[in-house]
């Protein structure tokens, strides 16, 4: 059996869920919001460091960027792919018939952004991002009074300041 | 899905065998999407026209899933290693 496994090195094999989520009914995008954003940051601050002549220090801080783009990067397929299969649902599809087209190529600008340096790439997610953070705003039940100052009901919250 | 599978067991699903009640599938939440959308591991519960009762088998951690259209199945599970 675990020389069948090996062969996941050749075939990945997908993975499935069994465990259900507890339907706790938190979700919000301030996350895949600021994720969107620190991608935007890191590649402007990667665009600075000098290309030739690089000191150790340059070495350093180009290494240090890639990942925590990186990082953000797959923070935002994460945050995505939740919103997508947990808090979204069919009547929403059908509200937005082009919402899985929406979530699919958002999704794709992820990984394109972990592939790339690219300010355009990572503008573009960033709209994207944003987008369905629209979305999810129009959908997204006003919290309970329990809940007062999570992010959708703070005016000063900076996911608002990330949506403007 | 405990404790008929636990994280980290390979399955094989085959797609072309009729699903009856008591298979264990593997579905995507749409069919258009299925080869790139997160897939689930559940047990057939029960047949309802073309849509699939689900449930998992750890029932002290599962909660109630939704009708799961038949096209939005994979495959059924025939072999875990």
């Amino acid at each position: 059996m675990k020389l069948l496994r090996k062969l996941d090195f050749i075939v990945r094999p997908r993975i499935a869920l069994a465990h259900c989520d507890i339907p706790c009914g938190i979700y919000e995008t301030g996350t895949l919001l600021v994720a969107a954003q620190t991608i935007i940051r890191m590649v402007e601050v990667l665009e600075a460091l000098p290309v030739e002549n690089q000191s150790l220090k340059d070495r350093n801080n180009f290494i240090r960027c890639v990942h925590v783009k990186e990082k953000h990067a797959s923070i935002c397929e994460e945050q995505l792919v939740t919103l997508w299969a947990d808090f979204f649902k069919p009547e929403h599809f059908k509200k937005w018939p082009d919402l899985h087209e929406k979530f699919w190529k958002a999704v794709n600008l992820a990984s394109d952004n972990k592939q790339n340096v690219s300010l355009d790439k990572a503008s573009e997610l960033m709209a994207a991002c944003r987008e369905l953070a629209g979305i999810f705003d129009q959908v997204k039940v006003a919290p309970k009074t329990d809940l007062a100052g999570t992010v959708s009901d703070n005016p000063d919250s900076p996911k608002k300041k990330l949506m403007s | 899905m405990l404790p008929s599978f636990k994280p980290g067991d390979h399955v094989v699903t085959f797609a072309w065998s009729k699903i009856k009640a008591g298979d264990v599938v593997v579905f995507a939440g749409d069919a258009k999407l299925k080869r790139v959308l997160p897939v689930y591991i559940k047990r057939v519960l029960a047949i309802e026209d073309k849509s699939l009762h689900v449930i998992g088998d750890n029932k002290n951690e599962s909660a109630k899933m939704p009708l799961v259209p038949a096209k939005n199945v994979l495959g059924r599970v025939i072999w875990k290693y």
